[in-house]
C-alpha cells in the first residue's frame, strides 16, 4: 500500500480499566471518531460462557447507547478464526475489552488477528482498548504480570508495539511506582500508566488525557505527570 | 475425573463416585486428547477420536440417523414434554425472552428459569424441571450459517441441589431420549471440562460434559456447584441443555430449518436472511419494540441486518415472518398478535431501508437529511425538494430493491 492515507495510523483510545462511568469522557471522544457509527467489539480477554458473553454485549451496548442519541451499530465477535482484513474494514473502529491480557494476546496470535489489528490501525482506523485491550498495544505486556495470571503460558510477551516504544500500565495508582521502576530497570523501556478513572487518546504520538485523574509517563528514571485534558508527546 | 476445585471435599468425592458409575454403566472409555481436554466416548466410537482430533470429522457420517419422521416429531412440544414427564420431570412453561430481572437483557439459556433462585434467593424448586426455552444469543450474529442461529429452542432439564448421582441419572434420561430418536452410541463424544463461570454478580464452578454427536455440538450437561447465596447455604444445580434445532438438523440430514414456506425450501435461501426473520418474529411477538436502547436495540440491529441481506437477495420476507411467528407461537406465549407483530417489523424494516437510501444519497448530496421514520413513499417525495435528482434517487432505489 502506498500514499499518506495508509501510512497514517488511526486514533488509539486506551482505557485505564475502570467502569463505564470512569471511561465516560474517553467513550464520548471515541464515538466522535466513528464516521458511520459502527464498531466491532471483541470481549475475548474475558473467559465467559454463553450467558456471560451475552451480558458483555448488553454491557457494551448500554455503555455507548447511553451517551449517544443516535443508533450506534455494535457488532460482537467471539470467534476470530479465518477473519480477513476486508471483514474488519467494514467497521470504523475496533474495541478490545478488558480481562486477562495473556489470554487475549494468546487468542489473537493463534488466529493471526494480531496482524489484522495492526493492519486495521495502519489503514487509519480507530482502536479502543480497555485495560487488557490497551495493554496489548504496548511494546510488551509485562506490565500485566502484577495483576493477570499468565495461564496461557505465553513466553513471548511482546505486544503489538503501536505506541512509540511505550508499554501500557492500567489500573494505575501511585503506589505502583516501585513496581514500574523495577520493571524499567530490567530494560530500557517506557511506560504510560493510566488510572481507572482516566484514559488516553493517541494520535500520531500525541497523547491527550481524557478523564478525571492524571496519567503518568515513565521514561528511564523520569516520571512525568499529565493532568486531565493535557496533551503530551510520547517520545 | 479428579477435581481440586470443589469447596466441599465430601461433594467432590460424591461427584467422582457418581461420574465413575456413569462411565461404568454406559461402558464409556476415557481418552486423553491433546488440545481437546479430556474426552469420553463409547467403545465402538474410539477410532473416530482421531478424526475429531484432526478436525476431519465429516458432517453427518454414514451412521448418522437420518430420520425425517422423527425430526418432524420435534416440531411438537408435546413429544418432548411426554418423554420428560414419564421420567418424572415437572414441565415448566418457558420464560418470556424479555428478561426483566435476570443477568442478561434476553433469556439466553434454559437454566435462566432458575435466575430467581440463583440471584434473588427465591424458593428452591423441589422436583426436576424440564423447559423448552426460546433463547436469543446475539453473540452468534456474525456466525449465522446452516446450523448456527441467533434464536433457538434450548431444551433443558434443571435440578436444584441434586446429588451428583441424580445429575448423572438426568444425563441418562437424555441419552435414552436421543437413542429413541435414533442417535447411535458410536457417534457420541463427551468433552470434559471444569470451568469457572460468572453470571451477573455470581461466580461459581461447573463440571461440564460437552455433548457432541458426529462432530457436532448438541449441548452441555453441567454440574454447577458452590453457587453462593446470602441467606442460605451454597446451592448446586444440574443443568443439561441441548439445542432443539441442532437435534432436528442432524435427524433431517443437514437441513436446519427444514420446513416449507409457500412451497419454498428454506435451506435454499440465504441462512442469514432466514435467521434474522426468525429472530425478529420472536422479538416482535414477545412485545419488544424497536428503539436505540436495551432489548429494542437488538430489534433495530436485527432489522438493519435483515434489510442489508434483503438488499442483496431481494426476497419477500412476509411469508417467512408469518411462518416463524407460528413456529415460536407453538413454543411460547406470543403477547403481540401476528398481524401487529409483523407490521412492527415491516415498519422498522422500512425505516432501515430509508436509512440505507439516505446514506447512499448522502455520499453525493449534503442536503438529503430527511426523516427516515416516514413511509418510503413520503421520503421519496421529500427528496424531490433536495439537490438529489429524480434519476439519482430512482437509480439508488433500483439498486436497493433490485428492480
Amino acid at each position: 500500500m502506498s500514499g499518506d492515507h495508509f501510512n497514517k495510523n488511526g486514533v488509539l483510545f486506551l482505557g485505564g480499566g475502570g467502569n463505564s462511568n470512569d471511561s465516560f469522557i474517553l467513550d464520548q471522544e471515541f464515538l466522535k471518531t466513528l464516521k458511520s457509527r459502527k464498531f466491532l467489539y471483541v470481549p475475548i480477554a474475558l473467559e465467559r460462557d454463553e450467558i456471560g458473553y451475552e451480558a458483555c454485549y448488553d454491557w457494551i451496548t448500554k455503555t455507548f447507547l447511553e451517551i449517544s442519541k443516535e443508533f450506534v451499530d455494535i457488532t460482537m465477535w467471539l470467534n476470530l478464526v479465518d477473519k480477513k482484513l476486508e471483514d474488519l474494514l467494514e467497521f470504523d473502529a475496533l474495541y478490545f475489552g478488558g480481562g486477562n491480557t495473556y489470554r487475549l494476546l494468546n487468542e489473537i496470535r493463534k488466529t493471526s488477528f494480531d496482524k489484522l489489528t495492526v493492519d486495521f490501525i495502519k489503514r487509519g482506523k480507530s482502536f479502543y482498548g480497555g485495560s487488557a485491550g490497551a495493554i496489548i498495544l504496548g511494546e510488551t505486556v509485562d506490565t500485566a504480570q502484577f495483576v493477570d495470571k499468565n495461564e496461557a503460558n505465553i513466553k513471548d510477551t511482546h505486544g503489538l508495539g503501536l505506541i512509540n516504544g511505550y508499554s501500557v500500565w492500567c489500573h494505575y495508582q501511585s503506589p505502583h511506582d516501585q513496581q514500574i521502576k523495577t520493571l524499567l530497570t530490567m530494560g530500557d523501556g517506557k511506560i504510560i500508566a493510566i488510572p481507572e478513572k482516566s484514559g488516553v487518546c493517541i494520535s500520531n504520538s500525541k497523547a491527550k488525557v481524557l478523564g478525571t485523574e492524571s496519567v503518568s509517563s515513565f521514561s528511564g528514571r523520569q516520571k512525568s505527570i499529565h493532568a486531565p485534558g493535557e496533551v503530551f508527546f510520547l517520545e | 475425573m479428579s477435581n481440586e476445585l470443589f469447596r466441599d471435599e465430601g461433594l467432590e468425592i460424591e461427584y467422582n463416585t457418581a461420574f465413575n458409575a456413569f462411565v461404568g454403566r454406559n461402558k464409556l472409555v476415557r481418552v486423553a486428547l491433546p488440545d481437546l481436554e479430556k474426552a469420553l466416548c463409547f467403545p465402538e466410537g474410539e477410532e473416530n477420536l482421531n478424526k475429531l482430533c484432526k478436525g476431519e470429522f465429516p458432517f453427518l457420517s454414514p451412521e448418522a440417523p437420518l430420520n425425517l419422521e422423527k425430526a418432524s416429531r420435534l416440531f411438537d412440544p408435546n413429544f418432548l414434554a411426554t418423554h420428560f414427564r414419564l421420567c418424572n420431570y415437572d414441565i415448566t412453561p418457558p420464560l418470556s425472552i424479555v428478561n426483566q430481572k435476570g443477568s442478561t437483557l434476553f433469556v439466553c439459556a434454559g437454566v435462566q428459569v432458575l435466575d430467581g433462585v440463583i440471584h434473588r434467593e427465591d424458593n428452591l424448586p423441589l422436583g426436576k424441571l424440564f423447559v423448552a426455552q426460546p433463547v436469543v444469543r446475539t453473540q452468534f450474529m456474525d456466525q449465522v450459517e446452516e446450523g448456527i442461529s441467533t434464536c433457538f429452542i434450548n431444551i433443558a432439564t434443571e435440578i436444584v441441589n441434586p446429588s451428583p448421582e441424580a445429575h448423572f441419572e438426568s444425563l441418562d434420561d437424555w441419552l435414552v431420549l436421543l437413542s429413541q430418536l435414533g442417535f447411535q452410541r458410536s457417534e457420541f463424544f463427551f468433552l470434559l471440562t471444569s470451568k469457572e463461570r460468572k453470571w451477573g454478580s455470581k461466580k461459581f464452578r461447573s463440571e461440564d460434559f460437552r455433548i457432541r454427536y458426529a462432530g457436532i455440538s448438541l449441548g452441555t450437561a453441567m454440574y454447577i456447584h458452590d453457587v453462593s447465596q446470602e441467606n442460605r447455604p451454597c446451592i448446586q444445580i444440574s443443568d443439561i441443555g441441548l439445542g432443539l434445532e441442532r437435534i432436528r438438523w442432524i435427524l433431517s440430514g443437514g437441513k436446519y430449518l427444514d420446513k416449507l414456506v409457500e412451497n419454498e425450501t428454506l435451506s435454499a435461501l440465504d441462512p442469514q436472511l432466514i435467521d434474522y426473520c426468525r429472530s425478529l418474529a420472536l422479538l416482535s411477538g414477545s412485545g419488544v419494540k424497536p428503539s436505540n436502547n436495551d432489548q429494542g436495540y437488538r430489534f433495530r440491529k436485527f432489522s438493519k441486518a435483515l434489510v442489508s441481506r434483503d438488499i442483496l437477495f431481494h426476497h419477500d420476507t412476509y411469508p417467512l415472518l408469518d411462518c416463524f411467528y407460528d413456529y415460536w407461537a407453538s413454543w411460547t406465549d406470543m403477547v403481540v398478535p401476528k398481524s401487529e407483530a409483523i407490521h412492527e417489523i415491516e415498519k422498522e424494516n422500512e425505516r432501515n431501508f430509508n436509512r440505507e437510501l439516505i446514506d447512499r444519497l448522502g455520499q453525493k448530496f449534503s442536503d438529503v437529511g430527511v426523516d427516515i421514520n416516514l413511509p418510503t413513499s413520503e421520503v421519496i417525495k421529500l427528496l424531490r425538494g433536495t439537490s438529489a435528482s429524480k434519476d439519482e434517487v430512482e437509480k439508488i432505489l433500483e439498486e436497493l430493491r433490485g428492480y
